[in-house]
């Protein structure tokens, strides 16, 4: 069993964890503002289930599954608006290219390319995170693949 | 679009992994419960106030509802003298006579 956490440990285990949320909800939703108050929303639900955190086995595995959930809230609710061009350090036309065949696909299959190729999860870690059977995991990743695939050439 | 779609998502993944996070405050303890809490507090007080007193009452009807309350409330009026023996022996006499 997990040694409890101080207020103090947890509030450093946010504080830590900030940039790495981050980055993540700006993989799997692809738009920095959302991927910001995502990230917040995570930090705040973090925030408020303190008892939950002092004794998680995997703080990182827990908030991930938070973050995650928010980011595929934040997707299915999200409205179409004029596309922000947001600085990535890559190619613009590629990252454009990338956000707008991103768009065009499922909250799901975006959530799970990103914990596949971005996070680079084991099968079983993205099982935990999405609650699915772990051999869901595989079909799920395919088809997701191939709707990126379909939707670039489209 | 010529390159590989999985190449380019995985350019795009990187960076992303370079990104900076902007600088969003961490919730520390406590502070955000607080004002939701006052607020609550406060939103409760005043809807109980208007659901109790729509309108202000009146001193008229204030002080019928103390009697009320009073009449309900207190024993039953007992004789202010029940013999003479505490009673001025001058407001005896005005009695007696």
């Amino acid at each position: 069993m997990a040694a409890k956490r101080t207020n103090d440990e947890i509030d450093a285990l946010l504080a830590d964890a900030r940039p790495w949320l981050y980055r993540l909800a700006l993989a799997i939703v692809a738009e920095p503002n959302m991927a910001e108050d995502v990230t917040q929303e995570t930090l705040i639900r973090a925030s408020r289930a303190r008892h939950q955190l002092t004794s998680a086995a995997l703080p990182t595995a827990w908030l991930r599954q938070v973050l995650v959930r928010r980011a595929m809230t934040a997707l299915a609710k999200r409205r179409p608006e004029p596309a922000v061009e947001a600085s990535y350090d890559c190619d613009p036309s590629l990252a454009i290219s990338v956000r707008q065949t991103l768009n065009r696909l499922s909250a799901v299959d975006r959530t799970i390319l990103a914990l596949a190729h971005f996070e680079e999860l084991s099968y079983a870690e993205i099982a935990v995170v999405l609650n699915v059977p772990v051999g869901t995991v595989g079909s799920r990743l395919h088809s997701a693949r191939a709707a990126f695939k379909g939707a670039w050439q489209a | 679009m010529k390159q590989d779609p999985l190449d380019a998502l995985s350019d795009f993944y990187s960076a992303c992994h370079r990104a900076s996070a902007p600088k969003l405050e961490a919730p520390r303890r406590g502070r955000s419960l607080l004002v939701p809490a006052i607020g609550a507090t406060f939103g409760l007080v005043a809807a109980l106030a208007v659901a109790l007193f729509p309108t202000a009452p009146s001193p008229e009807a204030c002080r019928r509802t103390i009697e009320a309350i009073a009449s309900r409330q207190l024993p039953p009026a007992e004789p202010l003298i029940k013999s003479g023996l505490n009673t001025p022996r001058s407001r005896r006499k005005a009695w007696s006579a």
